[in-house]
């Protein structure tokens, strides 16, 4: 009984010892988490001022005008918000967040910085992709004029159709803000006008060619020649001008309007091509009313030596072109052909004989602008 | 106080909770559903804010896991994460009905498209032929064959499901369609009008 006595008096002093050592730990813990209180204030208004630029960098697209900015800010913020965990975590009478705050203040201004240079670069690569659809609107819209008066092939055609549709889609993009995207597809689009401007344009120049000028005009005077020995009409055709002029001699007698080929304004160089030929030629038949479907006709000698010895290799020249009527029937255009009105044709068909001469010319003034062409 | 006591008190005052990895894991899958369903494109807005009420339930796991052992406690991080699943639930609904509406309106703008260059190819191929109208026709076909061609990238976009990219294809398509329609009107129009005015001579004369 006296030893149970004594091992019990062992184990309550033991007890008694523990309880002393933990008492005042726990007494601390219990006052530390009151006084909580009087500590510092998380700086959670900073945190959620960081977090707002965030969402307003998301929002303005910083992703896309500042890449790798955003993702280095966004790593920035969470490393920001982990340490604010991780402050908040601690025993509040250790907690401090003074440098939290003055990093996330840091921060705040960062994102301030990067939200200006988001904004800017956000207007620049909106005002370059406006840049850069209103002028190949305006490319396409020339092509289209254009090409509606001139020979296109095609190929080039198909093209210019794709690159009005890609057009559509860059409005489109623009509009939804898409700025990036409308860029390039009106990049894309002035690609694929290329071609079609680079047949009007080969097309053109040969009206501003000086050497084409030269010789056309040679050709003129020496059909005017032919007129004064002779005593005798000759017809000068002015592609450009898109007129047929009746000469006696340096006289002219009278100007009448006419419609070419579809593609009229080129030097024909073989069958199909649409183009009116030019040269010097005879007429070597006359197709009264009845004779013809175009009222009445004047058949010329094309393919002549020179178009033969020039166009050697081409397989076939074509042939049949005339100064026929029809203009005014509703022949805009012919397969190379010249038209006049019906009646102008009645006027000139009794003015001329089988024999002729027909100069045929792009033009004979320096002046003209290709605006005269088209 | 014995010493027992004073440790009960401890235990019940600090609890041993854990984190709630499985709802963690459930609550990623459905964010993750939710993307797979498209809302990054069709509802970006939405799914940004999911992506940030789910980083935030993630901080708050966080910053509960940095304590002692005692003093974490979870349920608000649980909480949060319900939040998270339920919006991330409704936002796939929403995103997958957003699509097929998107979808819908895809094949519509495709069929219209198709509608419109087959009417244009029809009246070129009745189109009457002539030295007049010929060159004028022929350049209208190509640009319809350009067309037809352009359909196979609506098409395209419907299968990738860029269902916004091939409306914003196939209605300048359509467009362009119908303009070579009336052009193609236009033309056999004038070309009825001269016919009508020969004959109308032809009658005279006689």
């Amino acid at each position: 009984m006296r030893a149970g006595k004594s091992a019990r008096g062992m184990s309550s002093s033991l007890w008694e010892a523990l309880s002393r050592a933990l008492f005042w730990p726990v007494i601390l813990m219990i006052l530390g988490a009151g006084l909580s209180g009087c500590n510092e204030t998380p700086p959670l208004q900073e945190l959620q001022q960081v977090e707002r630029i965030e969402k307003t960098l998301w929002k303005m697209g910083a992703k896309e005008f500042a890449p790798e900015a955003y993702l280095h800010y966004q790593e920035k913020f969470e490393a920001a918000r982990e340490n604010f965990s991780r402050e908040q975590a601690k025993w509040s009478v250790i907690q401090r967040y003074e440098k939290i705050r003055e990093h996330l203040v840091a921060l705040s201004s960062e994102g301030e910085d990067l939200l200006r240079s988001v904004s800017s670069k956000r207007n620049e690569t909106r005002e370059k992709a406006l840049q850069e659809v209103t002028s190949v609107e305006a490319i396409a819209e020339q092509t289209r004029e254009r090409s509606a008066k001139l020979f296109v092939t095609a190929s080039a055609r198909k093209k210019a159709v794709q690159a009005e549709l890609l057009l559509a889609q860059a409005h489109r993009a623009f509009t939804e803000g898409h700025y990036l995207s409308a860029h390039e597809q009106a990049k894309q689009a002035r690609l694929l006008l290329e071609p079609a401007e680079r047949e009007i344009d080969a097309t053109l120049d040969r009206y501003k060619d000086r050497k084409n000028l030269i010789r056309w005009r040679r050709w003129v005077e020496e059909t005017l020649a032919w007129s004064r020995r002779n005593a005798a009409p000759v017809m000068i055709v002015r592609k450009a001008e898109r007129t047929l002029t009746l000469y006696q001699g340096d006289h002219a007698i009278k100007v009448y309007p006419i419609n070419l080929g579809f593609n009229g304004l080129n030097e024909k160089r073989s069958v199909g091509d649409g183009a009116t030929p030019e040269g010097i030629y005879r007429v070597i038949l006359k197709k009264n009313l009845g004779e013809t479907k175009y009222h009445r006709a004047l058949l010329i000698n094309y393919p002549n030596e020179r178009d033969r010895s020039r166009y050697r290799r081409a397989k076939q020249l074509g042939g049949l072109i005339e100064v026929h009527g029809g203009r005014n029937e509703g022949l805009e255009e012919t397969l190379g052909c010249i038209a006049l009105d019906n009646d102008e044709m009645d006027d000139l068909f009794h003015r001329v004989s089988t024999g002729t001469p027909i100069a045929i010319v792009g033009t004979t003034n320096d002046l003209t602008s290709t605006d005269v062409a088209l | 106080m014995t010493l027992t006591a004073w440790i009960l008190a401890i235990l019940a005052f600090g609890g041993c909770a854990k984190a709630p990895t499985s709802d963690i894991e459930s609550t990623q899958k459905a964010v993750e559903a939710t993307r797979a369903a498209g809302s990054a494109e069709y509802l970006p807005t939405e799914d940004k804010a999911l992506s940030d009420k789910l980083n935030a339930a993630l901080q708050e796991i966080k910053t509960q896991n940095e304590k002692m052992a005692p003093f974490r406690n979870y349920d608000q991080a649980q909480k949060m994460l319900a939040d998270v699943r339920q919006q991330a639930g409704q936002l796939q609904t929403a995103t997958t009905q957003k699509k097929e509406e998107a979808k819908q309106q895809a094949v519509a703008a495709q069929s219209a498209a198709s509608q419109s260059v087959q009417k244009a190819k029809d009246l070129l191929a009745q189109a009457p032929k002539g030295k007049g109208t010929e060159a004028d026709l022929a350049a209208l076909r190509a640009d319809a064959d350009a067309l037809g061609e352009s359909m196979q990238t609506v098409q395209q976009a419907i299968e990738k499901g860029d269902y916004r990219g091939a409306i914003s294809k196939a209605t300048p398509i359509k467009e362009k369609a119908d303009s070579i329609s009336a052009q193609v009107e236009q033309a056999i129009e004038k070309v009825k009008a001269a016919e009508a005015a020969k004959s109308k001579k032809g009658k005279k004369k006689k």
